[in-house]
């Protein structure tokens, strides 16, 4: 019940910034001078008059308090408009948008902890062997990498050797497939990107664990264990990474973070249909409700990032729910 | 049984005595179709044809596209009254068979081609003519096409005069005749009525209608559209053309087009052999694919210089904001107003060297207000301000700049201020940033020094639209078509879009009257020769008194396939797919 009453009031604390964040994207694309009709402008062949109505049309000739008075009225039937550029209501791309992304993201995510988490155990074990060296050398390296580099090296990888497919979300031969085929041949296409997206969160997570492992090694009860003659493994797992595991989960909400900046450039390399692809493209258009729908659409992935991993410290660390007993 | 045989026999009987009379009552007319034949072509059917668009469309309406991409999806599912021959610029029947001109030059009498059927198999009638051109009239469709068929503000009559011929009236005579239709999307009346009438027209073919509520009269109808990934169109068994073999295209089965938003991986996965065909393609790697290992595989074409091109300009505009300032400082407008200061930028300007060092030599200079590109209306005779800094300097000494100070920079004015000049340009369109610099560079050598800002290009055009507020921009312009007259507003000084002195109520210089004269007796003359007369004179004009000082086209770099048949690439929109009905792949 505690813990259900914790997650309540960060939902509502969450959904409260998402809007406050929508708003001040709202205002702020507002300082932008010139809009999405712009560029018609200039064309010769396009007449003022027209580029005017298209602006009517929209309501981009209201005053920007009437705009977001009617912005906020619908935002409440979680209506975001209509993308100037696709024609569409916002809330259908965004949604749209927001699935593949989390085909690419969670995966990648998973992974990003799965590896991390063990490369840092490994990691701390052999700190300070040659090993540990080159574990330090790789995880900066990585870290280092702009993902624009990571996704163009996968893609000239998968050019030479044909082994995977250069972007897309599935195969153009794919003709009406069965659902295992068709599982397989997304998941081929996931292999590059995901891989790319997952780097820099190994290298992020492998350096905290590492950390974290490097402390709990020390601790009085690893000595206990090793005294009282357990298996190596088992005080690997239990004693070790068990413990090390808390300040990885608080940073795998925030970590959702890098998983749609490093999505934006990726999403758009590897035509992955994403809210990465789909906020480049409003940006570069510069399509305002898209953008705000963008910008919600990610912030509620971090807000329900955030929560997913507060859940599970709650459940896997006691203490948290003493701290959040006593705080209330 | 006997009784069943008799039964059965006088059924047949009766069956055989009525049942013509019923098949005909009940049959509709079949109009036999008046195929356009298209000679010279060679190839069989079938194949899959693949491409890439940069984004996904807004609409499947020709008429409410959002992007040049779009447009070239769309385009494949409709079909206009008459078109442009992208090869040879002439105006060609389309849906149209022929049509008469009346004396007055205003009205056409229309034929429409008879038995062809929209991709879902219901005819197509001079009643799908008039909706279409309604519906482009009422104001609640907002169509940038809308702009394309008007004549000073106002669209033409078109009134139906029977089930396969139409008339169109415009207010006065059109020097381009009918060319204002080509690409305008023939709707089914019968599909889009009841959208039409609701005021949501636009809407009523986007991206989530189902491909078989789609029906157009193009080659191809739309089989699949997945979002961000491709659109699968397949051949448009009711279309009206064939070869002179008497095949109907189009021969390719389907065309799909891959939405890839990022260059570099549309160039990988066209080298990969997933692309067939790149419409255009950058200087970079138009030079990469140029290598010998590629030639067995990839048909390469400079197409020369495009239509778009890039030109530099002051602000020339005497007028005051609304808080009274003036948009530019009286002095240095007073400079910018003469024509030699103008004439001493334009040669300053090292135009070969930009091409090759931006361009990679893959792009051409200009001179003129349209581009070298375009052969039928380019005058070929115009007088080009070669590249000569001592030519500049000796201009530039004649407008009365002069470095008194010594310190490399020229001053005008009586209080002898340094010539420095901010000059605004697109950011993220690396070519441009790039010509920017080279022009610092080459002013900086005459002594004039050009500050260059960067802004997001919907920053850039209210500047010079709008508010006025700049001193010098370097822009660009891709007009349409190959005719001038669709540029009016910019050849008019009371255009909004003639950008140096925009909105004139009475043309400001003399020049400019004569450019007014010229444009009117261009727009409205139904003589060739008056009207390619008039343009050459104001290109003249234009050469000599440079209000937009032009510097370079990039060149149209197109790539595709070896196996390819029937491709005729065009420096016009849309490049290798105009005639996509005509191109064969074979199936294996």
């Amino acid at each position: 019940m505690r813990i259900l009453t914790a997650l309540s009031r960060r939902a509502a604390r969450l959904v409260t910034l998402a809007l406050l964040v929508a708003s001040a994207t709202f205002f702020l694309s507002s300082l932008i001078p010139g809009d999405f009709f712009s560029v018609q402008e200039s064309d010769p062949s396009i007449s003022r008059q027209t580029v005017e109505r298209m602006r009517r049309q929209h309501g981009l000739d209201r005053s920007l308090w009437v705009q977001y008075a009617l912005w906020l009225r619908s935002c409440i039937f979680l209506d975001f408009g209509d993308s100037l550029f696709y024609r569409r209501p916002v809330r259908s791309v965004v949604l749209e948008a927001l699935a593949n992304t989390l085909w690419m993201g969670i995966p990648a995510l998973m992974l990003g902890l799965a590896a991390g988490m063990l490369l840092g155990v490994m990691h701390a074990v052999y700190r300070n062997r040659s090993i540990g060296l080159a574990f330090d050398l790789i995880s900066s390296a990585a870290l280092a990498l702009p993902t624009l580099v990571l996704g163009l090296a996968a893609l000239l990888f998968a050019a030479r050797t044909e082994w995977f497919p250069l972007g897309s979300m599935n195969s153009l031969s794919l003709q009406d497939p069965g659902f295992l085929e068709w599982l397989a041949n997304r998941i081929h296409h996931l292999l590059l990107p995901v891989g790319c997206l997952s780097v820099p969160i190994i290298a992020y997570v492998e350096r905290i664990e590492c950390a974290a492992a490097q402390e709990a090694l020390l601790q009085p009860y690893v000595r206990a264990a090793r005294a009282r003659g357990l298996p190596r493994r088992r005080i690997l797992l239990d004693y070790v990474a068990r413990p090390a595991l808390n300040p990885v989960l608080s940073v795998s909400g925030p970590l959702f973070g890098n998983v749609l900046s490093g999505s934006l450039v990726l999403e758009v390399m590897f035509a992955w249909p994403g809210l990465g692809q789909a906020t480049y493209d409003a940006l570069f258009n510069l399509d305002l409700p898209l953008v705000i729908g963008c910008v919600v659409g990610s912030t509620l992935l971090l807000v329900v990032g955030n929560m997913c991993a507060d859940a599970l410290l709650l459940i896997l660390d006691p203490r948290t729910r003493i701290r959040t007993g006593d705080a209330r | 049984m006997r009784i069943q045989s008799g039964y059965l026999l006088r059924f047949l009987s009766l069956c055989l005595a009525c049942g013509p009379a019923l098949c005909a009552a009940n049959a509709q007319p079949q109009e036999a179709v008046e195929y356009l034949v298209r000679s010279g072509l060679r190839g069989a059917r079938g194949g899959n044809l693949v491409t890439s668009i940069p984004s996904d469309p807004a609409s499947f309406n020709r008429m409410f596209v959002s992007s040049l991409a779009n447009a070239m999806v769309a385009e494949q599912l409709s079909a206009d009254l008459v078109h442009i021959n992208r090869l040879t610029y002439e105006l060609e029947p389309s849906l149209a068979t022929r049509w008469e001109v009346a004396a007055d030059g205003r009205s056409y009498t229309i034929h429409l081609r008879k038995g062809v059927r929209f991709s879902d198999g219901s005819p197509f009638t001079a009643d799908d003519v008039v909706f279409t051109l309604d519906a482009l009239r009422d104001p609640k469709t907002v169509s940038t096409m809308a702009d394309q068929i008007q004549v000073d503000g106002r669209f033409p009559a078109v009134s139906r005069m029977d089930p396969h011929t139409v008339r169109f009236a415009w207010p006065r005579p059109v020097g381009t005749g009918l060319r204002a239709l080509d690409s305008i999307p023939i709707l089914p009346r019968h599909r889009l009525w009841e959208a039409r009438q609701a005021g949501n027209l636009a809407a009523a073919w986007g991206p989530a209608t189902p491909p078989g509520e789609i029906a157009g009269l193009g080659p191809f109808r739309l089989k699949q559209y997945q979002r961000g990934t491709r659109i699968v169109l397949e051949r448009n068994p009711y279309f009206w053309k064939k070869d002179t073999a008497g095949r109907t295209l189009p021969y390719l089965d389907t065309l799909t087009f891959l939405i890839i938003p990022d260059r570099n991986a549309e160039a990988l996965r066209f080298q990969a052999g997933e692309i067939d065909l790149l419409n255009t393609m950058s200087p970079e790697l138009f030079i990469s694919l140029r290598r010998p290992g590629y030639a067995s595989q990839i048909t390469l074409r400079d197409l020369g210089p495009g239509l778009g091109m890039d030109f530099l300009w002051f602000n020339l505009n005497p007028g005051k904001s609304a808080s009274g300032t003036p948009f530019l400082d009286p002095e240095k407008r007073a400079v910018f107003e003469k024509a030699d200061f103008r004439q001493a930028v334009s040669s300053a300007l090292d135009r070969e060297g930009m091409v090759k060092a931006i361009l990679r030599g893959l792009g051409t200079p200009q001179y003129g207000p349209i581009s070298s590109g375009n052969r039928i209306w380019f005058h070929p005779g115009l007088k080009s301000a070669p590249y000569d800094q001592e030519r500049a300097r000796g201009l530039l000494a004649r407008v009365g700049l002069r470095d008194g100070n010594g310190d490399g920079i020229l001053e005008f004015a009586p209080a002898r201020r340094p010539m420095e000049i901010i000059l605004l340009t697109a950011r993220g369109i690396p070519a441009r940033e790039n010509a920017a610099e080279i022009i610092r560079q080459n002013l900086a050598q005459v002594g004039i020094r050009l500050n260059v800002q960067l802004l997001p290009v919907n920053e850039l055009v209210p500047r010079f639209l709008r508010t006025f507020d700049y001193e010098a921009i370097l822009f660009g312009n891709t007009p349409s078509d190959v005719v001038p007259d669709l540029q009016a507003d910019l050849w008019y000084s009371s255009g909004v879009q003639h950008f140096w002195h925009p909105g004139q109520a009475k043309p400001y210089t003399v020049w400019e009257e004569e450019m007014d004269t010229l444009t009117t007796r261009l727009l409205q003359s139904l003589d060739a020769m008056v009207r390619i007369t008039a343009f050459f004179r104001m290109q003249e004009i234009w050469a000599e008194q440079l209000p937009a000082i032009p510097t370079m086209a990039p060149n149209i770099l197109s790539g595709w396939r070896n196996n390819l048949g029937n491709i005729r690439p065009s420096l016009m929109p849309f490049y290798l797919l105009w005639n996509s009905e005509e191109i064969t792949k074979p199936t294996r």
